[in-house]
């Protein structure tokens, strides 16, 4: 009912304004979540691990132990030292219990130990750090790439679009497992390689959104407007597209990030991901695989569990997200 | 419509051919040499040469992947001035690339001085056995001047490759062999490694393996080819079908259902639905076996029952994605205005949804649903190696952590092939649903 | 028709004190509230109001097609004798599409794009009435002969896309009249036409309906076209019927405030902005969940008194076969409405013609667009080049402090026009010259001052501003970009610019989805407006908003303009609007102008005949008015490949008048006939056949 308004002579009083405050904002937020009973299911599946990964021990406040783990390299030293201090997880990731592996749960070992006799929980707990640190990075760089790329080839068309998409085009027709391998195989397998592997392989995806929001948003008349004054094409880019196209673009990141802890994990379990003894959701389950026949599934089960709630958890949301921006319409 | 069809054919050919660039580039980076990979990091410099040299590894970039994609014997071929032809030596159970003299006759060259050119006939016989071989010296006119004065000669080595001998230039050739490395003599100064290409259907010869890609990979492709079109055939049917049920009831009770259950299903990875899948069925009810285990002499077939947990795994995570990409068409379609109108046309409800609805919700779907099929392959790579299944998924993991280069860029481009044509065949199958592209 | 023994009859439909509510989380929203009307045999019943008053609610609500949230509330629907309200899906199921049948407003998405015609057309008749296939057949294309489809048996193998906008009205249509329906339910059939199209389908609905004597309900926004078809017009607004009475009673005696206002605020076909003002109604239209205590119209009601504020008015006749719903319709005299003070007719200044000086020469104007061959050889480059010409070797020269409006259909080039000289799409040919600068090449390879020249108004105000950005900021841009003010004086010079486009200071922090469309539009100018611009292209700037904004904006404009002396051009597919705003006229049809010159000489002859069918086509909201009825044929042909000669003689009514019947129109490009004082037409007829023309209409005298 936005048409139905006039008056010709005085000024038109504006009804009282409201200002949007930062507060209001997060207060929508968390209505949003009130509202949606799906986001918020996801919202706890991702909370729980979240806080497990800031709280498992004192390593976040040492930021050297921090960047070091997430390299997979510092890990063994550090949580053998003297400053470390086990919080959440109640253990080391790397301590070994002797005669204690391949126990089933108990009140000691929450959810049982490894083949070496590691606890379960420790290695999970410390496990969710990586995994949750490597898949909003990855996210974020592909968002950057792509979403550039996209924005370049929507709004000035023509050859450039032409070229860009259909290499893009080809890139996405290239089954992404294959691309996983074909990089981790030449490059070797580290964080800095499994994001690389996730941005090129996200990217095209995100370049195919962008530019067809900025197709379709460059019609608008206020692009037109932006034109006529003479503004710069990367002004129009980044300052008068991007910020309408925001709302499927955070929909699309929610459910990358998904795909994202989905292809670490996968690389992990492919033996691909980060070099042991980091205690690597992924690795974790491959390490527990041949074990299942035995009947000693926990390793395994437990790894598999935790990929599927922060999968999970970030899918609903996404669709959370989804529905709810689908009902503003 | 032939114009938008010629030109997906045009795109897919040339993205076939940027893949396998991408693919034989990348590949290419790999980290270390792939004489140390191979041979591993106890060679000498010698044997280091060598290898490189007999294989092609010395050449350019370029030249290696002509050779690898369009083949070498034909390059070989016009030096040689005969045609070649590959033959299975039962000796030394292996299939290699012999000269043609005559009908029926093959022969390589041999020189153990450097200075007489021998050539080393053979009779295929009518089993396609090799015969008794026969040495024939050659006289001094076989060697030609080349530019740069010497006196040369191209023909087939021993070891099935073309090479170049220089008269007087004899040299020590270390060869590896199935008794290890050998010192010969009198041996060539080049060699142009024999292979018929990838698009004649020749991976070349597996630096690992020592045998040819095509012949591990084969048996492999049929074991996919099998595993993938049972969980398709499951799929698509229960996937469109459940899609367009959600779709129908948008916002009710089964609607919800279906949604979160497809969701659930679909985010979880399939190394973790294929543990639960088995802890829950092989372990806890021991109704089918864990894992897939062939036995030699046996196939698939004796124990069909194997399949059953890699196919529902498979099934699990690809039919949620269709179901929720029917589903979404489906909605869109049921609020269209031709939706409106054959409503208000007062037709029957089952009218509207098989005629009206069914063919416009299909449409936008299928091109997504096929392309999916990029992540069926991902889904095969890992159900493959979760069930420890021989199929071409776990092969080219094999091949990648054990850097076999040819292994690897073969299966690659099969996977790519398969991939490209399912795509192709998604725009037939969106064209002739579309009358707007067909009739332009 | 004798419509004494029609009223005898039974009518076809009777409708209740019907109310329909929208459940929402809030609660249940009542859009359509206590409406009554009936429609007889063979019967218009014209259902008038802007958008959002609850029309089509009405429609829809007739067949009970609502929605999962839209429920009927109250009242009753009868139908034929029989309540239409608790029917079984099933027994609706029989009556839609055989006895009750509807035509929509967007022929293309209301085709299943993937059937052929044929078979959509088909299932009503083996559906509803059993018969066979080829009988089904027979029937469809005897029934595509009657709404004057050429080539019907080629038709009924087609897909919706392969045919044009208006061939597929006319196939909904018929797919409606094929079992003979008692009602007929048109939601704006027209609107999504163009005006020859529409005149034509107009003509259509009106033949159908005498020869099959239906019950027609005839929704439109649209004052003209209701005039034109409709016996009866009920007038809604917010969700009620406020009056409904026979068509010329409403047009020559409304009594109800609003019909009043809407009526005032259409510019009359031939009046111009220096000798009438558009009145427009102030205020805003109430959301339907926020309704005043009283009269819905209180608000905005000149004569709104106590009463009116507290009493829920009654829909009440005053003379037989008026009903109008207002407490003292029979003591308010339209004839004695004053407008209020700001809204006094200005006397505008105008500028004799020897003092009229050139500012923009546009001299065989020429943009093409590249389009792709069908030849699979231009895949790979080699395929023949094939350009739209969007627009083709045009001239003109717009005058300085003037309008000069541009007419034509969708398709003929007028906005590419504009985007061109504004720079916008490329030049292919030709020269633009503004106040002596060579305009070339696209926008970016001007300079600043040149573009702070040069603005535009758009169409579309819900487009028109960026919706991430608070009024203020995009008010602000300009300023800062074309450095108008120095930086500390750069709120206040919005706050005027907000003033200037009659809004208040408040509205600086206001987010685009907070404004109304009116307001977005009063946006829009501000901000062309800013830059202080010699010359304002407005494309549309008011053909999306509802009559009553449009005439505010217009008066806007027009004020704005006489403020600082501003040249514009001026776009509009309305020929009452352009006429009403513009001194000059140019008529555009497939990339060309065929006929310019001063704005009233357009409108009366000699015209091109171009110019005549687009005047007799355009729907005048005053059925006393008599047009010529002259209707083109065919359809537009494509500017990817326009035909030779004279683009128009594809579809030329008048090439007859030329001996051999216009063959020289195929083959040779048209003259220009000077008719003197820089009228200009483009045709092969001489000048003195074309002054013989009848006028289209009679242009009632000028004044109130």
């Amino acid at each position: 009912m936005t048409t139905a308004e006039t008056t010709a002579g005085a000024t038109l009083p504006a009804p009282a304004a409201s200002e949007p405050s930062r507060w209001k904002k997060i207060k929508e937020g968390l209505s949003f979540f009130s509202r949606s009973k799906v986001a918020l299911a996801g919202l706890i599946l991702v909370g729980f691990w979240v806080l497990i990964a800031l709280f498992a021990d004192n390593c976040l406040i040492t930021p050297r132990c921090y960047v070091g783990m997430v390299q997979g390299d510092d890990i063994t030293q550090w949580a053998t030292s003297e400053e470390y201090q086990s919080w959440l997880s109640r253990y080391s990731p790397v301590e070994q219990f002797r005669g204690r592996n391949r126990e089933g749960p108990s009140a000691d070992h929450w959810l049982g130990t490894d083949t070496r006799g590691r606890d379960i929980w420790a290695r999970l707990a410390h496990g969710s750090r990586s995994i949750l640190t490597l898949a909003p990075i990855s996210v974020i760089v592909a968002l950057i790439v792509g979403g550039t790329l996209g924005l370049a080839a929507g709004y000035f068309g023509g050859l450039i679009d032409e070229v860009m998409m259909r290499i893009l085009d080809a890139i996405i027709s290239f089954p992404q497992i294959l691309l996983y391998l074909v990089i981790i195989a030449a490059l070797g397998a580290s964080a800095t390689n499994v994001v690389l592997a996730i941005t090129i392989a996200g990217a095209p995806g995100i370049a195919r959104l962008v530019r067809g929001l900025a197709l379709d948003i460059k019609t608008r008349d206020y692009i037109a407007a932006a034109q006529t004054r003479g503004e710069s094409p990367w002004y129009i880019m980044f300052v008068e597209i991007l910020p309408n196209a925001r709302g499927p673009i955070i929909i699309d990141s929610m459910l990358r990030m998904g795909y994202a802890v989905f292809s670490i994990g996968t690389l992990g379990f492919l033996g691909l991901g980060l070099p042991p003894p980091s205690p690597d959701w992924g690795s974790i389950v491959q390490a527990g695989r041949s074990a299942i026949q035995a009947g000693r599934p926990w390793e395994a089960l437990w790894g598999s569990i935790a990929i599927a709630m922060v999968v999970v958890g970030l899918n609903l949301i996404a669709d959370g997200l989804a529905e709810e921006s689908q009902r503003y319409r | 419509m032939t114009k938008f069809l010629i030109r997906r054919i045009i795109f897919l050919v040339g993205t076939l051919f940027a893949v396998s660039i991408a693919v034989f580039a990348i590949s290419e980076l790999a980290p270390g040499d792939i004489a140390v990979n191979v041979l591993g990091n106890t060679i000498t410099p010698d044997q280091r040469t060598s290898f490189n040299a007999q294989n092609g590894l010395d050449q350019p970039v370029v030249t290696r992947y002509v050779r690898w994609m369009f083949g070498s014997d034909w390059q070989a071929s016009a030096l040689i001035g005969n045609s070649l032809t590959k033959v299975y030596d039962a000796d030394e159970n292996r299939t290699k690339w012999w000269a043609v003299a005559e009908d029926n006759v093959v022969f390589y060259n041999k020189t153990p001085d450097g200075e007489t050119m021998y050539r080393v006939e053979r009779t295929i016989q009518p089993d396609g056995k090799l015969g008794e071989s026969r040495e024939i010296e050659l006289g001094d006119d076989v060697w030609t001047v080349n530019d740069a004065g010497d006196k040369i000669f191209w023909g087939v080595d021993e070891d099935g490759r073309a090479a170049m001998w220089v008269r007087g230039a004899a040299q020590e050739e270390q060869r590896l062999t199935k008794a290890g490395w050998i010192s010969i003599a009198g041996a060539p100064s080049a060699y142009i490694p024999l292979q018929s290409g990838l698009i004649r259907g020749d991976p070349g010869v597996s630096f690992i393996t020592r045998s040819p890609v095509i012949e591990t990979l084969w048996p492999r492709l049929k074991n996919t080819l099998l595993l993938a079109g049972i969980a398709f055939a499951f799929i698509m049917p229960l996937a469109l079908l459940f899609g367009i049920i959600a779709g129908l009831n948008e916002g009710r009770g089964l609607d919800r259902f279906l949604s979160i259950t497809s969701l659930v299903a679909t985010a979880t990875p399939e190394f973790a639905s294929g543990v639960f899948l088995i802890v829950i069925f092989a372990v806890w009810l021991g109704l089918f076996p864990g894992a897939v285990v062939i036995p030699p002499g046996t196939s698939i077939f004796d124990r069909p029952e194997m399949l059953v947990l890699p196919v529902m795994t498979l099934t699990l995570i690809e039919l949620g994605y269709v179901l929720r990409v029917t589903r979404a068409s489906m909605i869109e379609v049921m609020r269209a205005n031709y939706i409106r109108t054959a409503v208000l046309k007062g037709l029957p409800y089952f009218r509207i949804v098989f005629r009206h609805a069914l063919r416009n919700a299909l449409l936008a779907p299928i091109t997504v649903i096929m392309l999916h099929v990029n992540w069926l392959v991902g889904g095969i790579v890992v159900v493959e190696t979760l069930f420890g299944f021989p199929g071409l998924g776990s092969y080219v993991l094999t091949s990648a952590l054990n850097t076999d280069i040819f292994a690897l860029e073969a299966a690659t481009m099969v996977l790519v092939i398969i991939a490209v044509l399912t795509q192709l065949l998604a725009d037939i199958i969106y064209v002739y649903l579309n009358p707007r592209i067909r009739y332009t | 028709m004798n419509r004494e023994l029609e009223k005898q009859q039974q009518p076809v439909v009777t409708v209740e004190d019907l109310g329909i509510a929208y459940e929402t989380r809030a609660g249940d929203i009542h859009a359509v509230r206590d409406v009554s009307f009936e429609i007889y045999r063979g019967e218009t019943l014209g259902i008038v109001g802007e958008s959002g008053c609850g029309k089509s609610t009405v429609a829809f609500g007739m067949v009970n097609y609502l929605g999962r949230n839209g429920k009927i509330a109250k009242g009753n629907i009868y139908f034929q004798g029989q309540s239409l309200v608790g029917r079984t899906p099933e027994e609706l199921r029989t009556l839609r599409g055989d006895q009750i049948a509807m035509v929509y407003q967007d022929p293309m998405t209301s085709l299943n794009p993937v059937l052929r015609i044929g078979a959509q057309m088909m299932e009503v008749l083996t559906v509803h009435r059993g018969v066979s296939k080829e009988e089904a057949r027979e029937r469809c294309i005897e029934m595509l002969g009657k709404v004057n489809m050429p080539d019907p048996d080629r038709v009924m193998e087609r897909y919706p896309h392969q045919i044009s906008g208006g061939q597929q009205q006319r196939v909904i249509i018929a797919t409606a009249m094929l079992n003979n329906p008692a009602l007929l339910i048109m939601d704006e059939p027209t609107t999504a036409l163009d005006v020859t199209v529409e005149a034509a389908v107009l003509d259509l609905v009106d033949n159908l309906r005498r020869e099959f004597d239906t019950a027609i309900m005839f929704i439109s926004h649209n004052l003209g076209v209701v005039a034109r078809v409709c016996d009866r017009v009920a007038v809604m607004y917010a969700g009620e019927v406020v009056e409904l009475a026979p068509v010329r009673d409403i047009f020559a005696n409304p009594q109800h405030p609003y019909t009043q206002g809407l009526i005032r605020c259409v510019p009359k076909i031939g009046r111009s902005k220096s000798s009438s003002v558009l009145y427009p109604i102030r205020g805003r239209v109430p959301s339907p969940k926020n309704l005043p205590p009283g009269c819905v119209f209180e608000p905005r009601c000149d004569y709104a008194r106590e009463a009116c504020r507290t009493q829920k008015i009654t829909f009440r006749p005053i003379e037989q076969n008026h009903s109008v719903r207002c407490l003292f319709a029979e003591e308010i005299d339209p004839a004695a409405w004053t407008p209020s003070e700001d809204l006094m007719p200005q006397t505008l200044q105008a500028i004799p013609a020897e003092e009229r000086e050139p500012i923009l020469q546009v001299d065989s104007l020429k943009t093409y667009y590249k389009h792709a061959s069908s030849s699979p050889l231009s895949l790979i480059g080699l395929g023949p080049k094939e350009y739209v010409k969007a627009v083709d070797d045009v001239s003109f020269t717009a005058m300085k402090s003037l309008t000069l409006g541009v007419v034509g259909e969708s398709g003929c080039g007028k906005s590419t026009l504009i985007k061109t000289i504004i720079g916008l799409e490329d030049v292919t040919g030709g020269k633009v010259d503004f106040m002596g600068f060579d305009l070339k090449g696209s926008v970016n390879t001007r300079d600043m001052s040149t573009i702070r020249e040069l603005q535009m108004v758009f169409q579309n105000p819900n487009a028109t501003m960026n919706p991430s950005y608070s009024v203020g900021n995009q008010l602000e841009r300009p300023l800062r970009r074309f450095k108008v003010v120095p930086k500390n004086q750069i709120r206040s010079e919005v706050i005027r610019l907000l003033r200037a486009v009659k809004l208040d200071e408040y509205y600086y922090n206001r987010l685009p989805n907070q404004l109304s469309g009116g307001e977005k539009q009063r946006i829009g100018i501000a901000r062309a407006f800013a830059g202080r611009p010699d010359l304002v292209l407005c494309d549309e700037p008011v053909s999306a908003l509802d009559v009553s904004v449009q005439a505010a904006v217009l008066n806007l404009l027009s004020e704005i303009q006489q403020e600082y002396g501003t040249t514009m051009m001026f776009i509009a597919h309305d020929l009452s609007v352009v006429r009403f705003f513009s001194d000059y006229i140019a008529v555009m049809y497939l990339g060309k102008i065929v006929e310019i010159g001063p704005a009233e000489a357009i409108y009366a002859p000699p015209y091109h005949p171009y110019t005549e069918s687009l005047l007799a086509a355009v729907p005048i909201p005053d059925p006393t008015i008599q047009q010529e009825h002259v209707r083109l044929s065919g359809n537009v042909p494509s500017p990817l490949n326009p035909p030779s000669g004279c683009r128009f003689h594809t579809r030329c009514p008048r090439r007859h008048l030329l001996p051999n019947d216009g063959k020289i129109c195929e083959t040779e490009e048209p003259p220009l006939r000077d008719a003197g004082d820089y009228h200009q037409i483009y045709c092969h007829i001489p000048l003195e056949q074309l002054r013989e023309f009848e006028p289209v209409f009679e242009v009632p005298a000028e004044g109130r």
